[in-house]
């Protein structure tokens, strides 16, 4: 399998006063193959968000070194990185974070239209597959205050693969949600997975995890291990995994 | 509660608060000054009035008098008090030098009267609004004069003829109640009785000023028709108490309406800054209000603990302002004091400032009250629930992306933006439609007034060179010469002469009353017309603006004149404009004859490659005591007080305009940025570049902008003309003379860099922004 993530030695230290400093993440290694779905799980304070954010350029790290599909993430411009965002990476967030004075279907396009790397009318098809895939198709003219919490949080889905991007990074994307919109959204999130796209996401949650693939362990910015639970096939096996999880889970003292 | 509120706020809001505090203060500052400007206006001219005793009508007459037949209808008229005739001895600008220099005053449009001190009334005070008395060899200065050259006592005034010379040492700068106004052309100097027969044995022309003080002043207009009638010398304008007040006071009237508009854009730019930090407030402490609401504290209560801080800021702001008004009082009334005098303060020009003042605060307060509605409209339950405001924004549906052909996003996404909340666009498009306003206005007027096409306000068509001839001896037989010198003259393409004599015209009340009509051939330097046509034929006449209201007609109308002993119904054929004689003049092709004279004006043009200047130099040695002026000069000279404020105010304005637009546009895209923190982030997050948003802010700043500039150049060429033209009396409809390239292209380009600048220093911090989204 081929690496598109990989992060040697990462280091972040936040300076909040003139003396204080709190470092978030120590030496963390990680790479991340083509096609995986991987959580990262840990105690609040843990540095997953962190540890998110610096691996996909949006935070700038201390020390260390990332490589994104061959590509030096720290020696980046602002505006390359930004490009790369574009293109290459979606992001979804524990909230949705559409823009507010945008309606559904255009805050989906907003990214493909400043990108132009197709024709609008493609872009277009793009998004209304993407939210019949995701059934959301009949609220594309709708603003955001008329949708639930997980509808939107389908919208920023679609957001984040409007572009066909090769990662998904996922911040707590349920972390808002009730259970049945959190399992409806764990499940379009494999079926992503499925189609070839990369995934990454940040979770609390173990039955969130026990869909991933492989679940990564941290506590005090570190990486604490890893487990792999192999691809996620349908809800027959998702009992059993998510013991599996849980015995780990508990094993690392979570 | 209310302290831990007001400290919260003033920690967050630290430079936002200390703005608002600056622009109220300094809006209450300046209305206090205005204010203070009107106060003191009314007190100087009311001091200035009584200490000269001012006349309450002069008739000016040119020509023979006989005193008796005055002194007669005097005593036998129960309304006067007491009456006077003054003796003006005109002198021609050509003989005299003022100060250091060696130019005489031969180019200027003044005309330059001296005249001895009056013994019963209408005396011409000092600097100490004193009656002065000449010794001989000294001279009294207008005040006009000192201010043109900067002339200080002890400064020479040398009156030179042939070979006639006299020098007078400057004792005092005068006052005059009739002729202190820049508006007004005509100035009187203060010599000794024994110099002022000396230079009347040498040169000049007499001419008298009819003065009357009546018993109760309300009654000039009855006195004035009854002097009309009475057949007494009245070769000239006539003048009355009220036309002198309002002459005084409207170069510090304007100076007060324009503070008073510069501090209506502060408190604009106020209100601006209220409603945000207002908005932000509450939407920041959303929740909290909900809490406070769910707990049973009602609306009127939770925006009494968020109005304690503006009321308390307003209340500081107010009273400061206040202040410094107060010890800046003496700049604000410079001028009245220069040309006026001060009179004793009295208790309104402390009262009128602190209204004015607390005017200011209160208004704050109110808008204030006014924004904090909305806490009635918030829902507890809505609050706790979402924790967020939902704010109102329309235009979601009208403006969507997926059906915008526009091919930038983020052109879009600025122009989305402004549309979908222009309510909290508007008070920025509304401060840089004033300051656009502020900067195309006073350039349009100062443009206009300069324009050598600006003597079709004045009654004249546009020509090379003027010719003034007033009375004097043998007048007419050198108005012949001159006509016969231009005849014979190679260089002259064209030239009219125009002849203006006296008439008596039926006024709307049916009495008679005087009109000065100028005679000639109008179709020469045709002048343009309000309304109709010149007079064509010995029927027909056309009147300048201010005496067409006067007489109550328009074209079409019948006017029955006097000439001489006959009477002549005259239809009237035109309505122009005109700023000189006071705005009351008359075009016509009626006989007259040689007693009825007021004075000759020659208007002609010159050959292309004839220097005008080179000619006038020869007209002046080839002609005798006559005023001779370059057209292009003409209008700048006898507007030229006017000019010189309106240049100033050009400057200022173009200054304030800008700053204010740079001030303004850094204010709110500050707090507008910070405010958007998480929608930017989000953008960001996406992949739009720091660059990208910049575009999206300067977009909307230049929508907004490009929206005010079109609506403030649109208001400065209809309201702000008619508002420029009811500034100079005589004029009913000015038509700017617009220099496009300044008003359409230099004023809003340097209006958009200076916006473009503001923007991008500001949308510098959006480069700082932390991309990292945890929650909006």
């Amino acid at each position: 399998m081929n690496v598109i993530l990989e992060a040697k030695q990462l280091n972040k230290v936040y300076t909040t006063g003139t003396n204080t400093s709190q470092q978030v993440l120590r030496d963390v290694s990680l790479a991340i193959g083509e096609g995986e779905f991987v959580s990262v799980m840990g105690p609040s304070g843990s540095g997953k968000s962190t540890l998110l954010y610096s691996i996909s350029g949006m935070d700038q790290i201390t020390s260390g070194s990332i490589q994104f599909d061959g590509q030096d993430l720290a020696a980046m411009r602002e505006e390359e990185l930004a490009a790369l965002r574009l293109t290459k990476m979606g992001f979804i967030f524990q909230q949705s974070n559409l823009l507010k004075n945008l309606n559904l279907l255009d805050n989906i396009l907003l990214s493909a239209y400043v990108a132009k790397r197709e024709s609008r009318k493609t872009i277009n098809g793009r998004a209304q597959a993407l939210m019949d895939r995701l059934g959301i198709a009949s609220l594309a003219d709708h603003d955001i205050t008329q949708a639930s919490g997980g509808q939107l949080q389908r919208v920023a889905i679609c957001r984040a693969l409007i572009n066909n991007p090769s990662i998904l990074f996922g911040d707590e994307p349920t972390g808002a949600l009730n259970s049945k919109a959190t399992g409806e959204v764990m499940d379009i999130l494999a079926n992503i997975n499925r189609n070839g796209t990369t995934i990454l996401l940040v979770t609390h949650d173990a039955k969130v995890a026990a869909k991933t693939e492989r679940v990564i362990f941290m506590t005090d910015g570190m990486i604490a291990g890893e487990h792999k639970l192999g691809k996620y096939d349908s809800d027959a096996d998702l009992k059993t995994r998510e013991r599996e999880l849980a015995v780990w889970l508990s094993s690392k003292g979570f | 509660m209310k302290i831990r509120i007001l400290r919260k706020d003033f920690s967050r809001n630290k430079i936002i608060t200390a703005t608002l505090f600056v622009f109220i203060m300094l809006a209450a500052m300046l209305v206090s000054g205005a204010a203070h400007i009107v106060v003191t206006l009314f007190g100087s001219i009311d001091s200035l009035f009584t200490r000269s005793h001012a006349p309450h009508y002069v008739q000016m007459h040119a020509g023979e008098l006989n005193q008796a037949d005055i002194d007669a209808f005097a005593s036998s008229n129960e309304l006067v008090k007491d009456h006077q005739t003054v003796s003006m001895l005109g002198i021609n600008g050509a003989y005299i030098y003022l100060g250091d220099n060696e130019l005489s005053e031969a180019g200027s449009i003044v005309e330059n009267s001296f005249v001895m001190q009056n013994h019963a009334f209408d005396y011409l005070l000092d600097t100490d609004s004193s009656i002065v008395q000449m010794e001989d060899g000294e001279i009294g200065v207008p005040i006009y004069h000192m201010k043109q050259y900067d002339l200080e006592l002890g400064d020479s005034v040398r009156i030179v003829k042939d070979d006639f010379s006299k020098e007078f040492t400057i004792a005092a700068f005068v006052r005059d109640v009739q002729m202190n106004p820049s508006i007004v052309t005509s100035k009187r100097f203060l010599v000794s009785d024994n110099d002022w027969t000396a230079l009347r044995d040498h040169m000049g022309e007499i001419e008298y000023l009819i003065e009357f003080r009546l018993h109760d002043p309300d009654r000039v207009h009855e006195f004035e028709a009854m002097y009309q009638a009475s057949g007494l010398p009245q070769k000239d304008t006539a003048l009355t108490y009220s036309l002198y007040q309002l002459l005084n006071g409207i170069t510090d009237g304007i100076a007060a309406a324009v503070i008073m508009l510069i501090s209506l854009l502060l408190i604009a730019i106020a209100a601006l800054c209220l409603r945000f930090t207002l908005t932000a407030t509450i939407e920041e402490d959303y929740r909290e209000i909900g809490v406070m609401k769910a707990i049973g504290i009602s609306s009127r209560d939770i925006r009494s603990l968020y109005m304690v801080k503006y009321v308390l800021l307003a209340v500081l702001a107010s009273l400061s302002g206040w202040l410094i008004s107060r010890l800046l009082g003496h700049l604000f009334t410079q001028n009245i004091a220069l040309y006026m005098g001060l009179a004793p303060a009295s208790v309104w020009n402390h009262i009128v400032p602190a209204l004015g003042a607390l005017l200011v605060g209160s208004a704050v307060v109110l808008y204030c009250r006014f924004v904090l509605r909305r806490f009635g409209r918030i829902s507890a339950v809505e609050a706790l629930r979402e924790g967020v405001l939902q704010t109102g924004e329309r235009g979601r549906q009208a403006f969507r992306l997926s059906r915008s052909s526009l091919g930038n996003v983020n052109l879009f996404l600025g122009i989305k933006a402004v549309f979908s909340r222009f309510s909290m666009y508007g008070v920025l498009c509304f401060v840089f439609t004033l300051c656009a306003f502020l900067m195309i206005v006073p350039f349009n007027f100062l443009n206009t007034i300069q324009s050598p096409d600006f003597v079709s306000y004045m009654g004249a068509g546009r020509s090379d060179i003027r010719i003034d001839l007033q009375q004097g001896e043998e007048m007419e037989q050198r108005f012949n010469q001159i006509d016969g010198y231009l005849r014979q003259d190679a260089d002259v393409t064209k030239y009219a002469s125009f002849v203006t004599a006296a008439y008596q015209a039926e006024n709307a009340e049916g009495t008679y009353e005087n009109i000065k009509v100028e005679l000639g051939d109008f179709s020469v330097f045709p002048l343009q017309y309000v309304n109709g046509t010149a007079p064509a034929t010995e029927d027909e006449i056309a009147l300048s603006t201010m005496n067409a209201e006067e007489l109550g007609k328009s074209v079409g109308d019948t006017l029955t004149v006097l000439a001489g002993e006959q009477e002549r119904t005259l239809t009237v054929t035109g309505v122009y404009q005109d700023v000189t004689n006071g705005g009351k003049t008359a075009k016509g092709l009626l006989p007259y004859a040689p007693d009825q004279i007021l004075w000759y004006v020659v208007n002609l043009e010159v050959a292309d490659g004839v220097s005008v200047p080179d000619k006038i130099e020869e007209y002046h040695a080839a002609f005798s005591a006559v005023k001779i002026t370059d057209m292009d000069d003409y209008v700048s000279q006898t507007l030229g007080g006017l000019i010189d404020q309106l240049s100033l105010s050009v400057v200022l304005a173009y200054g304030l305009g800008i700053a204010i637009s740079i001030l303004i546009t850094a204010m709110f895209f500050h707090m507008l940025i910070a405010k958007e923190g998480a929608q930017i982030a989000i953008m960001r997050s996406l992949g739009l570049t720091a660059a990208d948003l910049r575009v999206q802010y300067i977009t909307r700043a230049m929508l907004v902008l490009l929206i005010g500039v079109v609506l403030g150049t649109a208001a400065a060429v209809t309201l702000g003309q008619g508002l420029a033209g009811a500034l100079i009396p005589g004029i009913s409809s000015m038509r700017f003379i617009i220099h496009p390239l300044a008003s359409f292209i230099v004023s809003p380009l340097l209006l958009v860099a200076a916006v473009t600048g503001t923007m991008l220093c500001v949308s510098m911090s959006m480069n700082k922004q932390k991309l990292t989204l945890t929650a909006q």
